[in-house]
């Protein structure tokens, strides 16, 4: 190609982009030069915005939309929706970031107050220090269990233990397949024909000796059955799979929207945290052993990963995808704890550290890290995060934000302070995340990823 | 700084560069509105585009045109250039330089932001465009609207909608 044209193309090419721009020149200068007056000029050029005023040219607003895209890219969420409702310009720029992979969202904490309201929820941002209050749909936000959080949505448990899907941003909800549908739970009738309780049983995939099962009312199964859940999107489908570890012995069941029942996975248990990583299910024991399951055929293939042996068992175990693409195990360790006080004094836990194990790529060994340098943990009852702190400069390098999914907080202590907040790898220091004041402990504060998008799911409605 | 020379063409130096003989090659730009500046090799560029258009050989000894850059918007794009490859390494000096330099009407930011789009000078676009992120910054729209002189071009029932979908962002 000629290099000579390519010079002209470029400022023609331009030129084409900055028509508006040339024409508010040529305003300027036309008046001088033929003495036209503003209101003549008007019908000579139609399409300048703003509209032609007696002191003629002004701001034309319009930017390229990559430019706006690039500027909105910094912005934080309530400030980019609020950007997104500026004009029409603004707002394509706004609908093409929102699209995943596009717009670098940083957790927050979604928490509930009593002054809130039991509709709503509150968002509190990182970088703002301020909480922003959202109406979540029916059943009340403040009488569930808050299990999982995962792109963008809530998993909860209601009052009769039945699960949905709720993006808070959106007010997109989802049934998730009924309890009764899981393999150890049977449903119990009063003599109208109405459920009202659930029988529990000790099913696993190891059991032989028969254990007689649990009767549970309607509310309180979910403390005793429900552990942890996660929502990873299918890409086969364009859905999503929601993978639930429950009790008895922290098992797994699954399920896919649109389905009418979850689907067991034994024989392993005591699981403790779950991830998606190229087509396969990853879970993590208790027993430090790391399974992956192939869900994607009409038969689930389990593979062991890893199995390691350890002596202390850990009960908080987090599975996390490192940006760099290696698996990284992470144990939260209590060194601080009461579980039974004298009279007077409260029951407590403490998260004093967490140690950081790295799977090498073979596959075969774990090895302990004691920093993070440039990235950042998000644990606690969502899906594990570790995020590059560059691309988050709002969140601390070789920190771990933590919420609290001690499993002791179902069992009756709703009223208990919190375990959460931020720790510093380097030296385990601490600090709080928000003012009790404001939030509330029940349902426990979860990280959420916040997503801004309505989703057009096959499965739809609530 | 401007001086004007002899001849009547600006001649705009930055920092310790102002000596023009031997070791800066100048080179001439014309504005939209053909006034002319004359600019050190090394300053001009910092813009891609005429850093391309040098090294292609596309620069003849008349100089460059650039019929989408107003002079009083170049003068200020050759002003930050100047600045920038005249002492690069205070970095104190150019933080304050540049936070005086976007303290300027939004317009005029829109602008700068026009040139140094088409002009491919990078670190002016992200300057300019991090300023205006921060004017948005726990702004309401309307407020907004009125920091950019920009006319809301939603009907009611549009800005209706718009405003129900994330009503919690526009208590």
């Amino acid at each position: 190609m000629e290099l000579s044209s390519v010079a002209s193309m470029m400022s023609l090419g331009s030129l084409a982009i900055q028509r508006t721009y040339l024409c508010s020149l040529v305003f300027r200068l036309l008046p001088k030069l033929l003495g036209f007056t503003p209101s003549s000029l008007k019908k000579f050029c139609k399409d300048v915005h703003p509209p032609l005023t007696e002191t003629i040219v002004g701001t034309l607003p319009e930017l390229p939309q990559d430019i706006l895209m690039g500027i909105f890219a910094t912005l934080e969420i309530p400030d980019f929706v609020r950007a997104g409702a500026v004009c029409r310009s603004w707002r394509s720029a706004y609908t093409s970031l929102r699209s995943p992979g596009q717009y670098k969202l940083s957790p927050c904490l979604l928490h509930t107050s009593e002054s809130a309201g039991d509709s709503s929820a509150c968002l509190y941002s990182l970088t703002e220090r301020r909480s922003y209050k959202l109406t979540l749909p029916e059943p009340p936000i403040r009488s569930r269990c808050l299990i999982g959080s995962s792109h963008g949505w809530l998993v909860t448990v209601d009052e009769r233990s039945e699960m949905h899907l709720v993006n808070p941003i959106t007010c997109q909800q989802i049934a998730l397949p009924s309890v009764i549908t899981l393999e150890q739970v049977k449903p119990i009738f009063d003599e109208y024909g109405v459920l009202h309780k659930y029988e529990l049983s000790w099913l696993t995939g190891t059991t032989t000796r028969y254990v007689p099962p649990l009767i549970f009312a309607l509310d309180k199964l979910r403390d005793e059955l429900h552990y942890k859940a996660f929502v990873f999107p299918d890409t086969s489908t364009g859905s999503y799979i929601v993978v639930l570890i429950h009790n008895p012995m922290r098992q797994l069941s699954f399920a896919r929207l649109g389905d009418d029942k979850w689907t067991w996975l034994p024989p392993h248990d005591l699981y403790c945290d779950c991830i998606y990583k190229d087509g396969l299910l990853y879970a993590v024991s208790k027993r430090g052993e790391l399974h992956t399951f192939d869900i994607s055929g009409p038969v689930v293939a389990m593979n062991m990963v890893i199995s390691i042996p350890r002596k202390d068992y850990c009960e908080y175990l987090y599975i996390v995808e490192a940006p760099w693409g290696d698996l990284l195990l992470i144990w939260r360790i209590f060194e601080d704890f009461n579980l039974e006080p004298d009279p007077g004094a409260s029951v407590f836990w403490n998260t004093t550290k967490f140690r950081i194990y790295e799977l090498e790529a073979s596959g075969s060994k774990l090895k302990e890290i004691n920093c993070l340098r440039d990235h950042v943990l998000f644990l606690g009852h969502n899906e594990s995060l570790c995020l590059s702190a560059e691309q988050y400069p709002s969140l601390r390098a070789n920190h771990a934000y933590f919420t609290d999914d001690n499993m002791f907080w179902t069992l009756g202590f709703k009223n208990n302070h919190r375990d959460m907040g931020i720790l510093n790898l380097d030296d385990n220091s601490k600090e709080g995340l928000i003012s009790s004041q404001l939030c509330s402990n029940f349902p426990a504060p979860i990280w959420i990823t916040p997503d801004l998008r309505n989703m057009n799911l096959a499965s739809g409605a609530a | 700084m401007a001086a004007t020379t002899a001849d009547g063409s600006k001649v705009v130096g930055g920092g310790e560069k102002s000596n023009v003989d031997e070791e800066s090659k100048m080179i001439t730009l014309f504005s939209s509105d053909g006034e002319r500046f004359e600019v050190t090799q090394e300053a001009a560029a910092m813009s891609q585009t005429i850093h391309h258009m040098m090294e292609d050989g596309c620069v003849d000894d008349e100089g460059v045109h650039l019929p989408n850059v107003g002079s009083s918007i170049l003068a200020m794009v050759i002003e930050y250039c100047n600045r920038h490859v005249a002492s690069p390494d205070e970095k104190e000096d150019i933080r304050s330089f540049d936070a005086g330099f976007v303290n300027v009407e939004h317009h005029t930011l829109f602008d700068i932001i026009r040139a140094a789009n088409y002009l491919d000078v990078k670190e002016l676009m992200d300057l300019c465009c991090q300023t205006v992120a921060d004017s948005i910054k726990s702004k309401s729209v309307e407020e907004i609207r009125e920091l950019f002189g920009i006319v809301n071009d939603f009907t009611p029932e549009e800005e209706a909608e718009i405003r129900k979908e994330n009503q919690w962002a526009f208590e």
